[in-house]
This record gives C-alpha cells, sequence and structure tokens, in this order.
C-alpha cells in the first residue's frame, strides 16, 4: 500500500508549466528514484506536491499521503506532517542551514515544531540523533554553527534534523551533488541505513542515474516537466525502452570507468615535452615558515609534465588543490617554491616579478573555466567576447578578425547566428562552446580546462567531451583537464595524476591508473565510484576490452 | 577575533587623529583674524592681543597643533591638549568656557533626543518592516509603502515646521498643551516633562528615518525569506510566525544595525535643524550658533566630538555585526 | 547565478532568444514599463518644465524673483497677501512674488544637486575602480580615507568652507552655489566610492577578470571594459538615490542661513524666512509654495530610483 502517492500533478508559474501531468507512487521501506536533467521538473513536483513552493505556484491535480489528499488542506494541516511524517533533505547544506544558529537548535527544532520535550530530553534526543547520523563527539559540537562543519558533515546535520521524529516518508532532493565522491558514498550508506532502521519510504531525486543505481528499487525518469519512462529499477538500467532513458544511461558511466582500447600496437615513444611543473609549493597562509616549511600548503613538491598533443587529467576531491594547479600553470598565480617551465623557458617562479610571460607565451597557455556563465562578460555579444582575444593578442585588421571569428565559431560547431546574441540568452552547453573558441582563438598550444563539464547536464558533458576530442585530434593541442570526475577523466584522458591534499600520490597512463591503481587514494577514489552493483552484473565484459 | 578588534580599534584612532588636524587646520584658514572675531565688540586692541595671546595665536602652526593634540598650557585655567581626560579642547572667549565643559553640558540633551528617537524608529520600523512582509503586495504593504515614501520625501526642517504648527500651535489654539514646542527638562529632574518636551522633536527625527529603515527591514527580509534555509525551516513544520521572528528575522537584521548605528552616529553629532527649530539647547544649536559666529575652538570641538561619535559608533558596529556572524568579515 | 551576471542587470535578457538590437534598448524598453519609473518622470519633467519657463512666467506676471512689491502684495499692515490673480501663490513678507520665486528655486536646487551628484559620481566611481583593482597598500589608504571623510560632521564643516571663500576684505572670492556644488561634492563622492569599490572586489576575483587576463589584456582595459560596464547600472541606480539627497542637502544648509544667501530664491531660504516670521499662519502658501515644489521634487526622484533599481539593480546591491 503506497504511503504517497501522486496522479496527474500539474505546477505552473504563470504562464510557464513547469510539471505536467506527473503520477508516481512510493510504498513504506522502498526507494523511488526520481531522475533528470535541469528544468526536468523533478524537484517542482516534490516541493509543489508537499506545498513548500512560492505562492506564486499553482499546483493541481492529486496528492494522497496515507490516504489523505494533500492538495487543498488548510496550511496549518500542511504544517503538521511536515517534519513530523514527512522528512525533507535538500542538495546544499550550507545554504539549507540557518547560519546564525546552531546545529543543536536547528536539529530541536524540528522536534519542538511538533511535540513538546524538557530540556533536558531534548538535548538527550539531539545528541542521539547526532551519533545516529555518524557525527563524531556530539557533546562537543552540539553547540557549533553550521560553518564550523564540512560539507559531508553538515548534511549528516540535515539528515539528522529530517528523521528527528521518525517520519514514514523521506524526500531527499539531490542530497549527494554538492558533495565530494568519497564523502557521497558515504552519505548514500548513511541514507541507506537509515531507511533501513526506519522502514521508511524514500524519495531521491537525482540528475545522475549512477548515484541512485545502488538505492533505487523504482525509477522515473522525466523531462521537460513529463515522465518519459517508469519502472523498476532492474527493467531502467538493463532494459530501458525509452531513446532519452538510454541517452541518460549512456551518459552516466556506470558504475566502471571507461574501457580504453588497449595499444595495438607497441607504445609510441614519449611526446616532446611542452609543459613543465617541477617541485611547486603553494600556500594562501602567508610566506612564514616553520622549520623549513610552509604552513598549510595547498600545494607540496609537485612536479609532472605535460607533452605535445597529449591530454593530462588532474583529479582530486576539493581542497585538493587541483584548482590552483590550473592557475598556476595558466599564470594566474605564482609558486611560493619550484618552477614552472614551457618548453624549457621558466615562466613562472617565486618572488616578486616572478610571473614573465610575454605576450607569446601568453597566447600559447590559454584557459577554459567551470562556469561559462561567469566568464563571459553579459554585456557583450559573442561576436565581441570571441573577437577580443585577436584584438588584445594580434596586429590584424577589423575584416581579418571578423573572419577569424567565424571560422571559430564552425571550430566549436556552433551555428553563425549565434554570433549577434548575448551570452545570457544562449544555453549552458552554447556558452561552454563559446568559452572553449575564445581558448583555442589565438591557436595555444595548451589549454587549462578547469572542471569546463561539471556545470552541465550529464547528456549535455558527453558532447562537449567529444568537442575537445575532436580538437585535439584538429589542432594538435595539449590539454590539462582538471575534474573530480573520474568517469570523464578516464574516458578522455592519455595520462592521469592524482592529488590528493596537496601531494600527487599518484602519476601515469589512464588505463594503469585506473585498471590498477598502486596508491591506497586512488582505490578510495575508484570505490567511491556510484554504481558498483551495476558494474558487477557487466563485468566479464569490463574484463574482455582490458584485455 | 581579538586581533581584528585591535586592528579595527588602532584605525578608528588613526582615523580619528586626521579628522582632528585637518579640522585644526581648516579652520585656522578659515577665520582669518580668530582674535578679533572671538572678543566682545568694540574691544581694545590691547583686549584682542590679550586674547590672541591667551590663545597662542601668534606661535607657529606646528607648535599650536602640538599644544592641541598633546598638551599645551592652559588657557584661563582650562587644560589644553587630548593627553587630559576628558581632552582639552580649547576655551571659548565668547561664551567664557573651556570647549569641553561647554560640549558636555550639552551632551545630555543631544543624548535623550538621539536615542529616545532610535529607540522609537526602529521598533515601528521594524515591526512595520515585518507587518508589510507578510502582507506582501495587499493593501496595508502599499499603504505602509505609500506613507514610508512620503515621510522620507519631506526635508526635516520642513516636517519639523509643520509637526511644530498642526501639533503644537493648532492644539493649544483649542486649548490643548500636550506637547510644548521648545524648551527642555532634564530627565532626572521630570521624567513626565522630559518626554513631553521630546515629545516633536522625537517625532519629527522618527518619522524621516521610519521612512527609510521601514524599507530597508522590508527588502532585508524579504531577501531572507528567498533563502534556502527558510524553506528547510518550513520543511520542519514550524508555524509561520516562528519562521518571520525567529529565522528570517534574525538574518535580516545585519543592514538594519549598520544603518542604525550611522544614523545615531550623525544624530550625535548634531541633530541641528532639528535642534533649531525646538529650541532644544544640544551639540547641534551649540555647534551652528559657534559657527555662524566664528567661535572657532568651539567649532574644532563640535567637529571632533561629531567625528568622535561616528567612528565610535563605527566601531561598535563593526564588532557587533562580527560577533553575530564571525565568518562575515570581509 | 553567477555573480557578475547578477550585478549587470541581465534580467532585461529573460528569455529573449532572438537577436536583440542592443542591451540599452532592452534596458530602455524594461524601464518605460516600469511603473514606478513612469511616475517618477512625470513628475520630474514637471519640475524641471516649471524651472525652464521660469522666466517666462516672470515676465508674464510682471514680477521678478527678487523685486519687492510693497504696495500691492502687502496689506496697510505689512502682512503678504493670499493667492490671488496678480500673484497665484501670493507674496512673502518682503513682498515678492511666491510662484516665481518657487520656481526660481526649482532652478538654483536642480543646479546645485545635479552637477554636485555627478560629479561625485564620476569621482567616487573612479577611486573606487582603481582602490578596489589594485588593493594592497593603494586600498587601505582610500579605504581609510573615505572613513575620514564620512566622519566630519556636514553643516558645520560646509560652513567652516563656506567661510573659506571670504576675501581678506569679507568679499566672496568664488561664487556661493559654486562652493555649495563642491561641498556637496565633497560629501557624496565617499558613497560611490564606497559602492563601486565592493562591487570591483567582488568582481576582481571572478573568472571574467581572470579570463581577460590570459588573454594579455591590460589592467585599464579590463577595469574599463570588462568591470566598468557591469557595475554602471547599480552605480547609475545609486546616482538616482542620492540626487534627492543632495537637493535636501542644499536646501538644509541654505535654510540654516548656510548656503545660497538671500535674497537669491532658494527652497531653503524661503522656508526659513516663512518660519522665523510666524507669517506662514497668515499666509501659508508663503511656506507651501516651497514646501510642496521641494517634495514634489524629493518624492519624484525617489520614486525613479526605485523604478530605476527594480530594473538594473533588483538585488539591491546599491543598498
Amino acid at each position: 500500500m503506497a504511503i504517497f502517492s501522486v496522479a496527474g500533478l500539474h505546477v505552473a508559474f504563470g504562464m510557464s508549466k513547469v510539471v505536467q501531468g506527473v503520477s508516481f507512487a512510493v510504498e513504506p521501506g522502498k526507494t523511488l528514484a526520481i531522475v533528470g536533467e535541469s528544468g526536468s521538473g523533478k524537484s517542482a513536483s516534490l516541493l509543489g506536491a508537499t506545498g513548500l513552493l512560492p505562492p506564486a505556484a499553482t499546483v493541481s491535480g492529486s496528492v494522497l499521503h496515507k490516504g489523505e489528499q494533500l492538495l487543498g488542506l488548510p496550511a496549518r494541516e500542511m504544517r503538521k506532517r511536515r517534519g513530523a511524517e514527512i522528512g525533507f533533505i535538500f542538495q546544499d547544506p550550507l545554504s539549507n542551514l540557518h547560519p546564525l544558529k546552531t546545529i543543536g537548535e536547528q536539529i530541536g527544532e524540528a522536534v519542538t515544531a511538533h511535540r513538546r520535550v524538557g530540556r533536558t530530553e531534548l538535548r538527550e534526543l539531539v545528541l542521539g540523533l547526532l551519533a545516529d547520523v555518524g557525527i563524531r563527539n556530539p557533546a562537543a559540537r552540539i553547540n557549533d554553527y553550521p560553518r564550523q562543519f564540512s560539507g559531508g558533515m553538515r548534511q549528516r546535520v540535515m539528515i539528522a534534523a529530517a528523521i528527528a521524529l521518525n517520519p514514514g516518508l523521506i524526500i531527499a532532493d539531490e542530497p549527494t551533488t554538492a558533495l565530494d565522491v568519497t564523502v557521497q558514498a558515504s552519505i548514500l550508506d548513511l541514507l541507506k541505513r537509515i531507511q533501513q532502521d526506519h522502514g521508511a519510504a524514500m524519495i531521491f531525486v537525482s540528475h545522475d542515474l549512477a548515484v541512485v543505481s545502488d538505492i533505487a528499487d523504482d525509477v522515473l525518469v522525466m523531462r521537460s516537466g513529463q515522465v518519459v519512462e517508469q519502472s523498476s529499477a532492474r527493467v531502467i538500467y538493463h532494459a530501458p525502452r525509452q531513446a532519452y532513458t538510454q541517452e541518460l544511461l549512456g551518459a552516466a558511466r556506470l558504475g566502471g570507468l571507461a574501457a580504453r582500447a588497449p595499444e595495438p600496437l607497441p607504445p609510441p615513444p614519449p611526446k616532446p615535452n611542452l609543459l613543465s611543473i617541477s617541485g611547486v609549493w603553494r600556500s594562501f597562509a602567508g610566506r612564514s615558515r616553520v622549520g623549513g616549511r610552509l604552513i598549510r600548503p595547498v600545494l607540496q613538491d609537485v612536479s609532472f609534465d605535460i607533452g605535445e598533443n597529449e591530454i593530462v587529467g588532474l583529479v582530486g576531491e576539493s581542497g585538493s588543490g587541483k584548482s590552483t594547479i590550473g592557475r598556476l600553470v595558466a599564470g594566474l598565480d605564482q609558486p611560493d617554491e619550484g618552477k614552472l617551465s614551457m618548453r624549457e623557458r621558466v615562466y613562472s617562479r617565486p618572488g616578486p616579478g616572478g610571473i614573465d610571460i610575454d605576450r607569446q607565451l601568453r597566447s600559447e597557455i590559454q584557459v577554459v573555466f567551470q562556469d561559462p556563465y561567469a566568464s563571459l562578460n553579459p554585456r557583450r555579444r559573442v561576436r565581441s567576447i570571441l573577437a577580443e582575444p585577436f584584438i588584445v593578442g594580434t596586429q590584424l585588421d577589423a575584416v581579418a578578425i571578423r573572419r577569424r571569428v567565424q571560422e571559430l565559431v564552425l571550430d566549436v560547431e556552433l551555428n553563425e547566428d549565434l554570433l549577434d546574441r548575448f551570452p545570457a540568452q544562449l544555453s549552458g552547453g552554447q556558452r561552454q562552446r563559446v568559452a572553449i573558441a575564445r581558448a583555442i582563438a589565438l591557436e595555444p598550444s595548451l589549454v587549462v580546462a578547469d572542471e569546463p563539464v561539471s556545470a552541465l547536464d550529464v547528456t549535455t558533458q558527453v558532447k562537449i567531451i567529444r568537442l575537445l576530442q575532436t580538437l585535439r585530434e584538429r589542432k594538435k593541442l595539449s590539454l590539462l583537464f582538471i575534474s573530480h570526475d573520474l568517469g570523464v577523466v578516464s574516458e578522455l584522458c592519455d595520462r592521469v595524476i592524482v592529488l590528493d591534499k596537496g601531494l600527487a600520490v599518484d602519476a601515469g597512463e589512464t588505463a594503469k591508473v585506473f585498471g590498477a591503481p598502486r596508491h591506497p587514494y586512488t582505490r578510495k577514489l575508484i570505490d567511491a565510484i556510484p554504481g558498483k552493483s551495476l558494474q558487477e552484473s557487466t563485468m566479464p565484459q569490463k574484463v574482455a576490452a582490458h584485455g | 577575533m581579538v586581533r581584528s578588534i585591535v586592528g579595527l580599534l588602532l584605525r578608528a584612532a588613526s582615523t580619528l587623529l586626521i579628522v582632528l588636524v585637518i579640522a585644526f587646520f581648516i579652520t585656522r584658514i578659515a577665520y582669518r583674524n580668530p582674535a578679533a572675531m572671538l572678543a566682545p565688540r568694540n574691544a581694545s586692541q590691547q583686549a584682542i592681543d590679550a586674547i590672541a595671546h591667551a590663545l597662542r595665536l601668534n606661535e607657529p602652526w606646528y607648535l599650536q597643533l602640538w599644544y592641541y593634540l598633546y598638551r599645551g598650557p592652559d588657557i584661563q585655567g582650562a587644560p589644553m591638549g587630548l593627553a587630559h581626560w576628558p581632552p582639552g579642547l580649547g576655551y571659548s572667549f565668547r561664551k567664557q568656557t573651556a570647549v569641553t565643559d561647554l560640549i558636555l553640558s550639552k551632551v545630555p540633551v543631544t543624548l535623550s533626543l538621539a536615542l529616545g528617537a532610535v529607540v522609537i524608529w526602529m521598533t515601528l520600523s521594524i515591526i512595520l518592516g515585518v507587518v508589510a512582509t507578510r502582507r506582501q503586495g495587499s493593501w496595508i504593504d502599499s499603504s505602509i509603502s505609500g506613507v514610508a515614501y512620503v515621510s522620507l520625501s519631506v526635508p526635516t526642517f520642513l516636517s519639523g515646521i509643520l509637526i511644530s504648527y498642526f501639533l503644537f500651535f493648532q492644539l493649544s489654539n483649542y486649548g490643548i498643551f500636550w506637547f510644548p514646542s521648545s524648551g527642555y527638562v532634564p530627565l532626572t529632574e521630570n521624567p513626565l516633562e522630559w518626554a513631553r518636551h521630546l515629545a516633536l522633536p522625537w517625532l519629527t527625527l522618527a518619522l524621516a528615518e521610519i521612512g527609510i529603515f521601514q524599507r530597508v527591514v522590508r527588502a532585508s527580509m524579504l531577501e531572507v525569506l528567498g533563502e534556502d534555509y527558510i524553506r528547510t525551516a518550513r520543511a520542519k513544520g514550524l508555524p509561520e510566525w516562528r519562521i518571520y521572528y525567529d529565522h528570517a528575522l534574525k538574518a535580516a537584521l545585519n543592514p538594519v544595525i549598520t544603518l542604525g548605528g550611522l544614523e545615531l552616529a550623525v544624530i550625535m553629532g548634531g541633530a541641528i535643524v532639528t535642534e533649531t527649530i525646538f529650541g532644544l539647547d544640544g551639540v547641534g544649536r551649540l555647534a551652528i550658533n559657534s559657527a555662524l559666529e566664528g567661535d572657532f575652538p568651539v567649532i574644532i570641538g563640535t567637529t571632533i566630538f561629531a567625528a568622535a561619535c561616528f567612528v565610535l559608533c563605527t566601531f561598535v558596529i563593526d564588532i557587533i555585526t562580527r560577533w553575530r556572524d564571525p565568518s562575515s568579515i570581509s | 547565478m553567477a555573480e557578475v551576471h547578477a550585478l549587470a542587470g541581465t534580467e532585461v535578457f529573460e528569455g529573449r532568444r532572438d537577436v536583440v538590437r542592443s542591451y540599452g534598448s532592452l534596458v530602455i524598453g524594461a524601464l518605460l514599463r516600469e511603473k514606478s519609473f513612469r511616475a517618477g518622470v512625470i513628475i520630474i519633467a514637471f519640475v524641471a518644465v516649471g524651472a525652464m519657463l521660469a522666466p517666462a512666467v516672470a515676465w508674464l506676471l510682471g514680477h521678478g524673483p527678487t523685486e519687492q512689491f510693497r504696495d500691492t502684495a502687502l496689506t496697510e499692515m505689512g502682512l503678504p497677501t493670499g493667492p490671488t490673480l496678480e500673484f497665484p501663490l501670493g507674496a512673502d513678507g518682503n513682498g515678492r512674488d511666491v510662484l516665481v520665486r518657487t520656481l526660481y528655486g526649482a532652478r538654483v536646487s536642480l543646479a546645485i544637486a545635479i552637477p554636485a551628484t555627478t560629479l561625485a559620481m564620476i569621482i567616487g566611481t573612479a577611486i573606487g575602480l582603481v582602490s578596489g583593482f589594485l588593493g594592497g597598500r593603494i586600498d587601505r589608504i582610500v579605504s581609510q580615507g573615505i572613513d575620514i571623510a564620512l566622519s566630519f560632521p556636514f553643516i558645520v564643516t560646509a560652513l567652516s568652507l563656506l567661510t573659506l571663500n571670504r576675501g581678506a576684505d569679507g568679499k566672496v572670492l568664488v561664487a556661493p552655489s559654486l562652493v555649495v556644488v563642491l561641498i556637496i561634492t565633497l560629501f557624496s563622492w565617499t558613497y560611490f566610492a564606497r559602492l563601486t569599490r565592493g562591487l570591483v572586489l567582488v568582481l576582481r576575483r571572478s573568472p571574467l577578470v581572470e579570463a581577460a587576463q590570459t588573454i594579455g589584456a591590460s589592467k585599464a582595459h579590463i577595469i574599463l571594459r570588462e568591470i566598468l560596464p557591469n557595475i554602471a547600472p547599480v552605480i547609475l541606480v545609486y546616482w538616482a538615490v542620492q540626487l534627492p539627497t543632495n537637493i535636501v542637502a542644499e536646501a538644509t544648509l541654505s535654510f540654516l542661513g548656510v548656503g545660497v544667501q538671500a535674497p537669491e530664491p532658494s527652497w531653503g531660504t524661503m522656508i526659513a524666512e516663512a518660519q522665523r516670521s510666524s507669517l506662514y499662519q497668515v499666509q501659508p502658501w508663503f511656506l507651501l509654495g516651497p514646501g510642496i515644489a521641494l517634495f514634489l521634487t524629493v518624492a519624484g526622484f525617489n520614486t525613479l530610483s526605485a523604478g530605476l533599481r527594480n530594473v538594473l539593480d533588483p538585488r539591491r546591491h546599491s543598498g
């Protein structure tokens, strides 16, 4: 008997229809995963069904909770159910926790909203919940503020507040999206355990089929406000019917890392060196040293090379220092120790005036940033944005520049009529293509790409990766690909370097590093990739591919 | 935390010092023959010279500055220089008193005016702001906004005149003398009279400020209510009133506190217009009268006093903001 | 939404997938649709027209702004007349035409406040840009400078500076109105500088600026072509917010007898005269003429700025 069922749900904001006729149900003890990309309406449907959307939204249809119709209930009744019967876990624990209240207060009020509890009893309850969600030393931390916790810990606090009154239904809206992959794995485990302990029903919203593959019993795929496909997990993952579902599945890179075709010939001679980083240290805590070593270094003695026409991947979690390396290579920052050189010529070293990049060198190293929206000037048309590198970096006249801009646009597979648009009028994928076009305008030898696809939808990610591969072939450029996503890196990169808290712990050919990881951290990263259970079932094929 | 407090303190002190020096130079340059201006009318040249000598006006400027900043010879028995406590800010020949004493005697009036007004406008602004937010878009919201708009568009001197006219003059035509239009009664003497005499000035100041603050509260509340953690609070099933007063208001108060401190500082430095219209003998009135008369020791003194209030208030505001949310350090 | 886009007022692009004529045209279109902006523009236009027509009205009525008509305007007891055909808003205590003086007063207010605010905007923005972008010691010095400038009390310092304006013989060196403009500029530039500095500090770390750096753009190029166009909307909104404050500042100075001097018609001096002589109790328009005019102008600009803010700065970066 379903504890929560939705039928013919419509959600609209004025004229804009966000959810159009969606139906689903979930039973106690089971998990329903709702999967879709941005704009699919997956979050809006749940928020609308439980009355958490702003008053400007119109919600219609039928929402039954324990047999009772929720839509149309007076606000007071809805409030009684939220928290007590339905627990919520949201995506970004930093913005979803009140910055000026202690975690003890925030968990406590989840209880006192519905029950009268004495002070000591409340404290006991909260401490118990904190221990339950795996926060060590709860008594010491109960009076701390959210900003004093890491991302994973904050999410545990949110979960504690959500399960405080033992609700029969838990709604988790992208609870792990904002977390590092290893933290994600532990939070998923926690959620699974909690569900089993409490016997609750769970609705898990995500954009990633891989993440929910381990915990979903049923899957609902949404797109543009409508249901595309709805089945048990088994069917969805092994025999999806709809083309869109298959596309999502393909993009999900389930469980394993891309199998790269083994080199049929003996390995080619190593490529000549393009960029060399040696002995680089960087600390943002000032130049002071303790015992000769920098305090709180972000990078410790990192060295590696990038060859011509080579794609090198740099993987690590947040705080690993990978972005800092990217900025050092791009000449946006200088090391506190060590040096960087391009074709044997040192261009970055510590000390004032340490960044020595002339015009020629500038055009050799270019950057693609993570957030395409933030790196394009909103007040300029695409044409002007793409002309900028030529205006600043070359002596070409207006006619020649115009021609080059048109060639650029075609290189990144964009339509010419996008040239006269403003960035705010483009989609995420289109913006990133413009950012890539700007980066290759001056025909660099090396492009530093810092998480270039992380902010994009899964299906768009695939397309951008293909574009980068094509460009590498055609333009013979090298790429330093910085990412936290091992799946993407395994598909794209020839070699990979693994960073853990500023140390390069593993390096080598991608297939070797991921196929047979030597360092325990690399192993930990690979194990944390979601979708392992499906990986097992397709294992024989992967073994064959590795040869 | 302690380090930043010390840093703020140092900065406040250096700001005040530089203000002092600049004020000194402006007034020395602006008021060309200060001894003559300060002496009583028809004073003999001898008397003027005596004054010039007493004020050390013929000594080199750097010495005069030194006397002023650190320690100088007493003038007519009044200590000179900041190295005393309370700091000696000079001597006024017009009024035959030490400047510091003069200012300190006027402070209770200005303080009563300022603090009373602050309490009134802050309370009303917060209440009206939250009410307007809860009923956003309704006629209540629009009418409160309308009134706020009007009150902030009327300059203080105009509203002061109108308030004095309607609530004093017109009422007095009917024999109602609730609100006197001028004068001051110290709090310690008679609290009721104290409040009655300050009622109209408080109203004048508060009206102008409510216009600004109600809208700041409302805008800040609306912004906070759009935040994710408010949605989380709703998801826990908390009642609306708690969400507004306990969650939203707490987070929305930052800009209100900052602005409130600034406005308080400005009023403490002298609500010149209000004090003039309502005949209150406060620091502001002292300042403008001295400025018009050319009594430059008092001019410098009141300028320093105003600057000190400003620096003190911003310092306190900085501390309060950081204490509430240490992560907001820019 | 990326910080830079939040600043640049890109809401105007909402949902437009076609080729747009220009950002400016989108903004103007959005402004014209905004109720507050329209209302504000109408009120301001009314005031501006009044100011421009002042000489014409004076000529029509035959009353100059400073001419006294004691025989026609004052009664035997010396009290000014109320509104008549000859004096549409009545006369003041010296027999001068209130309507004509009110209209001329509009000229004074606008002619002082608008240049002062604009000058303050230019100076303050320039300082804020340089200080925020270069950071380090320059920034610290400028920040302290702003603190110092803000600490000075407005009126007393204004009076001291105006007194500076007198030569040894007691005559004024420079036209007082010019000095008032300078004083108001001196007390307003700090707000623009603080605002700009804050915005630049945010943008300096954004990928937008770093992308420009990797292309090899010079600092000047980055400041002028990447940062400035993106903070201009917020700064313009603040100009409209600060303007009514400066109008009130000028009126307050003249009310206290510190700014524009009699017999020049300024709303502040007119209101001061009315209050000092208490003649407004007999001839209310003596007070209400300039009073309502002042209120309308300030309210008009406040409404205009609210409309501008709704379109260009809905996230209220301008405070």
